[in-house]
This record gives structure tokens, C-alpha cells and sequence, in this order.
């Protein structure tokens, strides 16, 4: 897959709705992009927070790991982001994930990310944008369990 | 050091100057034979007087002298003379004054030639005394010492010194005698002219030495000032990391350039007067001749002095002002040495440390049952606040002791008291019945082992800076008698220096229970795995370059060992992971220029690009029909870049990281992309800009770059043009690449680079971990981890380390003092850089090695000291506990 083949990717991702074509080029060619087969590990609960990553295609399982124990608490499908939450606070990993099935994602590191972030408002945006979807989504969730 | 300069050079070169003394003595008769020569061939022989009478021959050149009455009286008679003519008579005198004149010279280059030797051989000793001095500062007085004054001291300051001994006996007796002579002689001529001379030798001795007391304060000032610069300097190079980060350059060149000013200020009053007095020395100097010539030749016509006399007299003369003269400047010199020598020995006093006790009759080791027994230790800093006031604690021994204090409770201290580094304190610090601070260094040194915060590292390699704990058993002199090394050793011993030498083997390997270097590496390297620095060394190993020569049966193994690891992808089914390197196929994860040169440059740190302008080579690429397509990709290139990163300004970070073109060269390169797009997007008529573009396209991985600009056609005839410029420089003989071949070892190459031999896949997850784990393994398996760990340790450390982290440094100071295997060990403030769960790990492997051994350590605060014998808690500057750790409660 070319760059720009990357960039069209990207700009079908409602998260990046909005944000100019060369700027989405610029955040494809400075990442790296990677290749995950299913089962593969993007990083493990309790890991140092050091990238975002935008899948690009395929899907991925968010896990907690409590003891022995591994629960899925959510599935990711293509056109998000993960890991943003790591590095925004600055904590360890809050959970680990693995791809589910054959993905490509695109790996943002934590300098490039906030470099992208404080340089171009639109993708700083788009980050949120997808943050807030995902917060809504686990306050429903939340709330069904307690009336459940 | 003996206070006194000249006592200082008697003492040690008593003999010498006597001999020398001898022959100045001797060359006496000699000089006073030259100088009644003239008179006599003025007269005799060109006037005629011996001839008087009508003389055509007289028996001239007898050796003729009187014995003394106590031996006999009578004559000696050894040559009875030969009858000569005027012009022979002439001849004769002028050869035995050509003779004279041959021995004197001969006499002034011996003398010469053995003051320097004395005042070299001196200054050998005096800085080898002084360096010796420096060994016996205390270390809390080392703290304090500049060391790039104390270099400035010992190299610069004595040179002077040095260049004064050899004349400070004999130039005085040399010059006085010669001075005396000359002026005995004129006054033997004529007691008026005799007179003159010794009054202006009389005006020189008091004027001159008058006008030059301010140099010799200036230049005390000097010297001052001098050592001062150099300290300053060596301040700003240790410092520089401050001065840039806060920007103090301006200050800083202030400050500098201010005392150059101060020196030049000093030097130049110096030259002011050191001129005034020359001019006046001259003047004096030409003044009396030409009065000796005024009244001399007033006596002369008178007839009370003959001509020959006159002659002989203005030509005696003539030799007393330079002894004079140099015979003051001696003076000024002696007392501007006996300066400098006062400021130097004034410098290199430490304060006297009590006596050492003896080694102990009976020996200290074993330990056991002994009691380390620490009593109203008290420290105060230099302003009387106390650091740690009134620690007592009595330990066992040997015991596992745990400290336990924040910065600033007092645990340094107290560490650094058990550790040796101290000494200068209240109460005591007893092993059995020795006071640590009077046990002579042999016992001691071998008894315990300090590692602190701030480790000593010097500019050697890993294994050398581990290794320098065992430095310390005096190597045997060699058999041999090489005249050389005679000569070598007598003159060590002539000058007190040490006549062992530094190149032997010094080692101590039975201390850390070894026979030679090769079995030392693996304890050093077991010594930082329990540092946790194996992890480290594995990596510097895995990233050095060896010598394939020096080195031949390890580098065959490795390469044997690339088989080995593909055949592991294989099995493993991670073949994705590697690309190999294949001379007939193009690397996808290797750019466009590893690509064609297929081989590293081994000169580092020419690019590749400058490699591939050299006309021959460009010939090549041009045979192959590659320099349009490289300048197509490149300006495709410089298209994306310019595209991708519009808006931000050129110094941004981003660009910095991820762009191809730096900040300087972009608006050359956005004229270029303007011209081709008004060319319609051909590069055809730009000709001069494809080696810019080209430049560019070398640098291009289509894996990680995935601009799709790389056809199968183009890699193709990449892979052609490989093959040419291999040829092309096998014939001319060319070595600026050394060539990647699958059988060879590519020495321009890291270690790890041979060992994977290809290129590792981008875009797949976790490669570089997974292919980390693997060749570890890999290597384990072939038995090769410990040759990769042999080839870390030579990595070199830097000034003070500097190359190093500074949990490193700690690490590698740590391990040093594992290597002797002391019997008491103290840690103080190394492992602070590391995580607690880190440091704590090492801890645990620390007690392990000492396990029937004394190990005090210092842990962090939030540390529990389980396993500890005994644990000693500090707060403000108070010992608040010291007690074997609390058993957990039950349950």
C-alpha cells in the first residue's frame, strides 16, 4: 500500500473527517506502519505508554489482565485509534491488545503524536472526537449494567 | 618536600656538581693562558720584542717550570724548546692559540651539556616528588584541588626550576672566577685601568639588581596568574554542559579574556623593564672600552703602558661584562626560582595524616567474631554544622548491613567513614582492635572495597576500568641486560623514580581467583552481570566493530553463525522478520543507495552520496542507464516532502525527524520542483539538478517510505550497476567499500549487522524484540554469548566515563570492587539512578556473592531490608537505630 493509498484509508475513518488530505499524508509518512497477524500483541497492560495507533484495517481486543485471568472488555474495529489514552496521561497501559484477526495499523510514537497534536488543531480534534464516541459508548454501557 | 631550593638541590646532586665544579676548575689555567696569549703575539712575535737585539732565531716553546723547594728544588725540563724565526715564532704562538681556543670551547660545551643533564635528571625528581605529594593528600584536601592547576604546577611551573639547577652551583663559580681572573689580569697591566673596571662592574652589581626586584614580584604575580588560567580552563571544559544550557558563553569569554588581559598586562610591564635593564647593561658595556681607549691610549702615548698591553687589556676586558652580567642575571634567576619553588612546595603541602600503624601482627581475615565497631562518630562540614553527629554502632562480623536514611540523614557519611573515605573526624572506626584510620593501605585496601556516587572512571575500555582494582602487584624487573633498560633503570634510580615499569604485568589475578587475562574477562563479565550491566555489555558487543585480522578464528564463527540463525528463522517461521542480503537481489528493506554499494564505506562517515559522485562511479550509474530514474525518483521525492510539510516552519522538530531534505536545502530543492513542474514534470533539460535528486532517491526504502516509486525494472538494473561498481573497483584496486559477501565478515560492519546479514522487515510488529530473543538464543546455542561479552568489554569509556550512563559508570565501579573479592564491601549512592525493583535486584545477587562476607549497603528509602542481618537507620544527621531487622509478625 502506497502513501496515498494510506491517506485515502484514513480519510474514509470518520475520525479524521474534516482534515486536510496533506496533513493526513503527514501523519501516514512520518508513522510507521505495521502488520499484525491475529493473536499478535500491540502491548500488554502495565507497558511503558509509548504510541498511539490508528488501525487502518482489521480489528483488535481490548483485555484486562487480572491475575491469571483475561477478560475482554471490547472489541476494536478499523478506523479508530488506540493507545491515545496511554499517552495523553503519561500512565502505564490500562489494559492489554491483541489484534483479532489480520491487521494493519499505523504506528504514531509519543513525540510525533504530540508534535501533531499541539501542530495541527484538526487532528487534535479528530482525537478527541473519537475519545468522546468512546466515553458516550462506555457510559451506555455503564449505565445499562447498573439498571441491569 | 624540603622547603629550601637549594638544600633541595644539594642534597641530590651533591656529587655532580662537585665533579663538575672540578673541571670548571680545571678549564682555569686554560682561560688565562688565552688570555695573555694575544698580549704576547702582539708583542713578541708582530713587534718584534723577543727578537730585540737583531735576532734572526730564538729557541722559543720551552716547557720549563721550577719545582718547589720541599720536593727538592731544581728545574723540570719536558721540551727544551725549538729555535724559531719571527714569522715562525708567529706561526706557533697563533697554533697554540687555536689550540687554547679548541680546548676552551671544548671545556664550555662539556660543562654545558652536563648542567642540563643535572637540572633534567633534578626536575625527573622534583615532579615525580611532587606527583608523589599529591598521593598523600587526604581526600577530603583532593576535593579541593583543581587538577588542571596541579598539571599546570607539576608540568609548567617547575620547568623553570629545572633549567636554573644545573647552573645554581656552578654558574656563580664558573662566572666569578672567570670575572675575577679577567680583572686580576688588567689590574696586573695597570692598577688605573684595573680600577675603572671594577667600579663599573661595582655600578652594575648595585643598579641593576635595584631595578629588577619589581620583576621579580611581577613575575611571582605571573606564575600566580598563569596557574590560575590553566585552572580556569580546565573548570570551563568540565563545566560546558552548564554553559550551554544556560547560555553563559558571554560571561564566560568575559572572564577569560580578562585574565588574558591581567597576564598580557604583566608580561608587558615585565619586558618594559627586563629592556630598560639590558639597555643599560649595554650601555656600561660599550661605554668602557671606549674609555679604556681614551685613557688607555692617553697612557699609552704617555708610554706608562705598552700597546700589546692595551690590547690585551681591552680584549681581557671585554670578558668581564658578560660574566657580570650574567653573573646578575644568575642573581635574579635564584631568587625568582627560590619563588616559584616556595609557591609550588606551598601547594603540594597536605596536611599531615596520623602515622600508619604496622600490619597487624596477627592477620585481620578471617573475619569472624570480630566486631566492626563504630563510636561517637561525629562529621562536620567545613563551617562547623555537624554532617553526622556522635554514630555508635558495634556489628558482628561478617553481617549484611542495611542503611537506611534519606539525603542528607547522614548514611553517606557514615558509609563513607566505613568506606575509607573520610578522615577527618571525631571518634573512631575499629575492625577487631585496628583503627580504620591508621591501617596501613596494604591491609586495608585489601581488607574493604568502597563503591560511591561519584565513581572514578578513566579514558580506557570497559575491561580495563573493571580490571584496575587488581593493578597493584609490582611486576618483576626482566632478566635481560638490554643496555637500554640498564640505562633505563639506573637513571629511574638515579632520580628516585619507581624502576618498575608501567607496560608489565601488574595484575593480581589470584585475588580474583584467576590465572591470566582470558579468565579474568569471564569473572569481569560475571562481576557486571551481577551488577546488571550484562545486559548492557551484550549490547555494546553485539554493536562493535572487530578486527577480522587480529580476530580471524572469531570472525570465521560468526560467520558460521549466520547459517546457523537463518535456519532458526526458518524452523521458527520468522522469516519475515530478515531480508537476507543476496548479491543478485535487490534488499526491499535496504535503501536505494546500501542497494547499490552492497557493502558498508569504511571510511565512517562518508555518505553514500559522496561515494556515488566520484566520477568513476557516476560513470557507472550513467552505463546503467540509472541517473534519470534516480533523479525522477528524487524530485517525486522533494515533491512529497515540500507537500507534506507546507506550513511549518523549517527548524520545526517534525521536519527535523522525518523529513529527507534538511531546513538549509529546501528552497533549493523547492526551485527545482518548481522548474520540472514548469517542464512538464521532466527532468530532461535540467541536467545539473540530478545529482541533487539523486542524493535524494538514496535514502529511499519503499517498505518504510511506500511513496511507490520503485519499479522491478528499476531494481533490476540496480542490482546491474551493483555488480559493475564491484567490478569496476576490484580492478582499480578501490577500498572505500568493503563489500558484503555471505561467506566473508564484514569488518566496516557491527557484529550484529554479520550475524543477521540482511535487512530487518518493516511494517512487521515487534521485529526487532522477536530477532533480539532469537539471536541471543541463537548465540547461546553456538556457545558464542561469551565471545560477544569479550568483544563489549572493550568499549571504550571516555574522559571520566563520559561515554557512559551514569548507572554505568556506578555499575562498572561496583564490579571493580567485586573483582577483588574484599572482605568487606560498602555501597554508597551507586545504585540511585535505577528503580527501586532494579536496584533492590541487585541487592539480593550482591548478598548472594557475599554470603559469609560483610556487605553494607545503602538501600533506597522505600526499600524493606529483608534478609538483612542488621540494619542502621539515620534521620537528620542522627544514627536512630541500629538493630538486627524486626522479624515480621506473625501472620
Amino acid at each position: 500500500m502506497t502513501l496515498d493509498n494510506e491517506v485515502k484509508s484514513l480519510q474514509a475513518l470518520p475520525m479524521f473527517r474534516g482534515v486536510e488530505p496533506a496533513k493526513l499524508k503527514l501523519l501516514a509518512f512520518a508513522s510507521e506502519r505495521l502488520s499484525y497477524r491475529a493473536g499478535d500483541r500491540f502491548f500488554r497492560q502495565g507497558d511503558v505508554s509509548d504510541s498511539a495507533y490508528v488501525i487502518l484495517s482489521g480489528g483488535v481486543d481490548v483485555l484486562l489482565e487480572t491475575g491469571a485471568d483475561r477478560i475482554r472488555v471490547a472489541q476494536i474495529p478499523r478506523g479508530s485509534i488506540v493507545g491515545e489514552m496511554g499517552v495523553l496521561s503519561g500512565s502505564p497501559r490500562s489494559a492489554t491488545i491483541e489484534a483479532s484477526e489480520a491487521t494493519e495499523a499505523l504506528r504514531i510514537r509519543k513525540d510525533l503524536f504530540f508534535d501533531l497534536l499541539n501542530e495541527f488543531p484538526q487532528i487534535a480534534v479528530a482525537v478527541m472526537r473519537d475519545l468522546a464516541v468512546r466515553l458516550e459508548k462506555t457510559n451506555a454501557q455503564l449505565s445499562a449494567l447498573r439498571k441491569g | 618536600m624540603e622547603p629550601s631550593l637549594f638544600k633541595y638541590i644539594w642534597r641530590h646532586s651533591k656529587r655532580e656538581q662537585l665533579l663538575i665544579l672540578g673541571v670548571v676548575l680545571a678549564s682555569l689555567p686554560f682561560y688565562f693562558l688565552s688570555l695573555d696569549l694575544p698580549k704576547r703575539i702582539v708583542n713578541d712575535a708582530i713587534q718584534g720584542k723577543a727578537f730585540a737585539g737583531g735576532k734572526e732565531f730564538i729557541r722559543a716553546f720551552e716547557v720549563r717550570f721550577d719545582l718547589p723547594g720541599f720536593l727538592g728544588g731544581g728545574k723540570v725540563t719536558l721540551f727544551d724548546g725549538i729555535d724559531v724565526d719571527r714569522l715562525n715564532f708567529l706561526w706557533g704562538l697563533s697554533a697554540i692559540f687555536f689550540v687554547l681556543v679548541m680546548i676552551n670551547g671544548w671545556f664550555k660545551k662539556t660543562i654545558n651539556i652536563e648542567k642540563g643533564v643535572i637540572g633534567e635528571r633534578m626536575l625527573r625528581r622534583m615532579r615525580f616528588d611532587l606527583f608523589l605529594q599529591l598521593l598523600k593528600f587526604r581526600p577530603e584536601e583532593v576535593r579541593l584541588v583543581k587538577p588542571s592547576e596541579a598539571a599546570s604546577i607539576i608540568k609548567d611551573e617547575v620547568e623553570p626550576i629545572g633549567g636554573f639547577i644545573g647552573d645554581a652551583f656552578i654558574q656563580p663559580a664558573f662566572l666569578s672566577t672567570q670575572a675575577l681572573t679577567a680583572l686580576a689580569f688588567i689590574l696586573v697591566q695597570n692598577i688605573w685601568l684595573g680600577m675603572l673596571s671594577v667600579l663599573t662592574v661595582a655600578i652594575q652589581a648595585v643598579i641593576v639588581p635595584a631595578l629588577r626586584k619589581k620583576q621579580l614580584m611581577l613575575g611571582k604575580e605571573r606564575q600566580i596568574a598563569s596557574r590560575k588560567l590553566a585552572g580556569k580552563i580546565g573548570e570551563l571544559v568540565e563545566g560546558m554542559p552548564a554553559v550551554r544550557t544556560h547560555g553563559t558563553q558571554a560571561y564566560e569569554s568575559a572572564e577569560v579574556g580578562g585574565r588574558l588581559g591581567n597576564l598580557f598586562r604583566i608580561r608587558f610591564e615585565l619586558y618594559k623593564r627586563k629592556f630598560m635593564v639590558k639597555y643599560l647593561n649595554n650601555l656600561l658595556a660599550q661605554l668602557t672600552p671606549l674609555m679604556f681607549y681614551t685613557i688607555g691610549g692617553y697612557f699609552a702615548l704617555k708610554g706608562t703602558l705598552d700597546v700589546g698591553q692595551l690590547v690585551a687589556v681591552i680584549a681581557a676586558y671585554k670578558d668581564i661584562p658578560p660574566p657580570v652580567k650574567e653573573l646578575i642575571d644568575w642573581d635574579q634567576q635564584r631568587n625568582d626560582v627560590t619563588i616559584k619553588y616556595e609557591q609550588v612546595v606551598e601547594q603540594f603541602s597536605p596536611s599531615a595524616l596520623p602515622p600508619c600503624d604496622p600490619p597487624p601482627a596477627t592477620p585481620l581475615t578471617p573475619l569472624d567474631g570480630k566486631k566492626l565497631a563504630i563510636d561517637g562518630l561525629t562529621v562536620t562540614d567545613g563551617r562547623g554544622s555537624a554532617l553526622l553527629e556522635s554514630a555508635s554502632a558495634h556489628v558482628t562480623l561478617p553481617a549484611h548491613v542495611a542503611l537506611l536514611g534519606g539525603p542528607g540523614s547522614g548514611r553517606e557519611i557514615f558509609a563513607r567513614a566505613a568506606g575509607r573515605q573520610l578522615t577527618r573526624y571525631d571518634g573512631t572506626v575499629k575492625i577487631g582492635e585496628s583503627n580504620l584510620l591508621t591501617m596501613d593501605p596494604d591491609t586495608a585496601t585489601r581488607l574493604i572495597a568502597f563503591a560511591g556516587s561519584e565513581p572514578a572512571l578513566f579514558p580506557t575500555s570497559i575491561r580495563e576500568n573493571v580490571a584496575y582494582g587488581l593493578r597493584y602487584r609490582i611486576p618483576e624487573l626482566p632478566g635481560d641486560s638490554n643496555p637500554a633498560e640498564l640505562r633505563r633503570q639506573s637513571e629511574a634510580r638515579r632520580t628516585g623514580n619507581p624502576v618498575a615499569r608501567a607496560e608489565d604485568d601488574w595484575f593480581a589475578y589470584d585475588v580474583a581467583g584467576v590465572r591470566d587475562m582470558q579468565a579474568l574477562d569471564h569473572v569481569i563479565v560475571s562481576a557486571l552481570r551481577t551488577v546488571g550491566l550484562g545486559d548492557d555489555i551484550y549490547r555494546f558487543g553485539l554493536s562493535a566493530r572487530i578486527d577480522p585480522a587480529r580476530d580471524a578464528a572469531l570472525a570465521a564463527e560468526l560467520v558460521t553463525a549466520r547459517a546457523h540463525i537463518h535456519e532458526r528463522l526458518e524452523a521458527e517461521n520468522k522469516t519475515r522478520l530478515i531480508e537476507p542480503f543476496d548479491p543478485d537481489t535487490y534488499n526491499a528493506n535496504g535503501s536505494v543507495g546500501e542497494n547499490l554499494l552492497f557493502g558498508v564505506t569504511v571510511a565512517q562517515g562518508m555518505t553514500d552520496g559522496a561515494l556515488l559522485s566520484k566520477p568513476e562511479n557516476r560513470a557507472v550509474l550513467r552505463q546503467h542507464d540509472l541517473r534519470l530514474p534516480l533523479a525522477n525518483m528524487g524530485v517525486q521525492i522533494a515533491e512529497t516532502m515540500l507537500e507534506i510539510f507546507v506550513g511549518l516552519p523549517p527548524g520545526h522538530a517534525l521536519f527535523e525527524r522525518y523529513s529527507f531534505i534538511n531546513a538549509n536545502d529546501l528552497p533549493a530543492y523547492e526551485e527545482i520542483v518548481t522548474r520540472w513542474r514548469n517542464n512538464g514534470k521532466s527532468l530532461e533539460a535540467l541536467e545539473n539538478t540530478h545529482d541533487m535528486l539523486a542524493n535524494l532517491a538514496l535514502g529511499y526504502v519503499e517498505p518504510r517510505h511506500r511513496l511507490g516509486l520503485l519499479s522491478e525494472d528499476l531494481k533490476g538494473r540496480i542490482v546491474a550497476a551493483r555488480k559493475s561498481l564491484h567490478e569496476a573497483w576490484r580492478a582499480a584496486g578501490a577500498s572505500d567499500v568493503e563489500i558484503y559477501h555471505p561467506e566473508r565478515f564484514c569488518s566496516a560492519a557491527p557484529v550484529r549487522d554479520n550475524l543477521l546479514f540482511g535487512r530487518v522487515g518493516f511494517g512487521i510488529a515487534g521485529a526487532n524484540e522477536t530477532i533480539a530473543e532469537l539471536l541471543q538464543s541463537a548465540l547461546a546455542d553456538l556457545k558464542l554469548e561469551e565471545d560477544i561479552y569479550r568483544i563489549g568489554l572493550d568499549y571504550q569509556v571516555g574522559p571520566g566515563g563520559k561515554l557512559l550512563f551514569a548507572t554505568q559508570r556506578a555499575g562498572i565501579d561496583l564490579a571493580r570492587c567485586l573483582l577483588r573479592r574484599p572482605d568487606i564491601l560498602v555501597v554508597e549512592g551507586s545504585l540511585a539512578g535505577l528503580r527501586t525493583a532494579d536496584a533492590m535486584a541487585i541487592v539480593e545477587r550482591l548478598r548472594q556473592e557475599f554470603g559469609g562476607r560483610t556487605l553494607i549497603v545503602d538501600l533506597p528509602e522505600d526499600a524493606t531490608p529483608t534478609g538483612f542481618d542488621f540494619v542502621i537507620t539515620f534521620e537528620n544527621g542522627r544514627l536512630t537505630g541500629a538493630a538486627p531487622p524486626q522479624s515480621a509478625a506473625g501472620g
